[in-house]
């Protein structure tokens, strides 16, 4: 899971000239650091909720549960059945 | 009185292309079909959508509490003005709740784009002595 979302943030949300200068991991803060927006956040959210089978309500979507890939992954693993 | 402001700002080639990477019922899930025929119909659908989105951000922004408890994305409406180019803001379920909660008594909205840039300012006014 860590992977698959890594690899969809760099690849959605990291333009190609960025890519070398950004170190992503778990960790990252993706918020804070600006690689992820407000509108990116809706949409990581929607993927989330297809590649997982899972309904995150709208209120759990905070910035500070979307700020690292690990953070996001406690927030699938709260939602998945 | 000045309650609140917010102001948010929305690359829209960004938006595009995310969007573009989703099923409708993205857009679906963000605003109500009124607003997704009414873009669709000017000349550059997404400007105006990443507009909308911007203003459902400033709006959290200028209440201070982002999308909290019950509220919802569709509880935002955003819908012409009385003058052509010009657009205002209707707030429902828990967003108007917490706006009412707050004194918020009128809602002011600007939106401006560019090919590149969408950008919404939203002030929200309460009674003097509020």
């Amino acid at each position: 899971m860590k992977q698959t979302i890594l690899d969809y943030i760099k690849n959605e949300y990291i333009d190609e000239d960025e890519a070398d200068e950004v170190e992503l991991d778990e960790n990252t803060t993706l918020i804070s650091s600006g690689i992820v927006d407000s509108f990116s956040m809706v949409s990581l959210k929607r993927f989330l909720e297809k590649k997982y089978s899972i309904s995150i309500p709208d209120d759990q979507a905070t910035p500070e549960a979307f700020n690292t890939v690990a953070s996001i992954i406690q927030l699938v693993e709260k939602f998945k059945k | 009185m000045i309650l609140g402001i917010g102001f948010d700002l929305v690359d829209v080639a960004r938006f595009s292309r995310i969007a573009a990477r989703h099923d409708p019922g993205f857009l679906e899930s963000l605003f109500p079909p009124a607003e997704i025929v009414w873009c669709g119909r000017r000349r550059r659908r997404d400007e105006h959508l990443a507009a909308r989105f911007a203003a459902r951000e400033a709006v959290l922004k200028a209440l201070g509490t982002g999308l909290v408890g019950l509220m919802s994305w569709k509880d935002i409406q955003v819908v012409p003005g009385e003058v052509p180019g010009a657009a205002r803001m209707v707030l429902g379920g828990a967003v108007g709740a917490e706006a009412e909660r707050q004194g918020v008594q009128r809602v002011h909205l600007a939106l401006t784009t560019t090919r590149e840039l969408a950008a919404a300012v939203v002030i929200l006014e309460c009674g003097a002595g509020s």
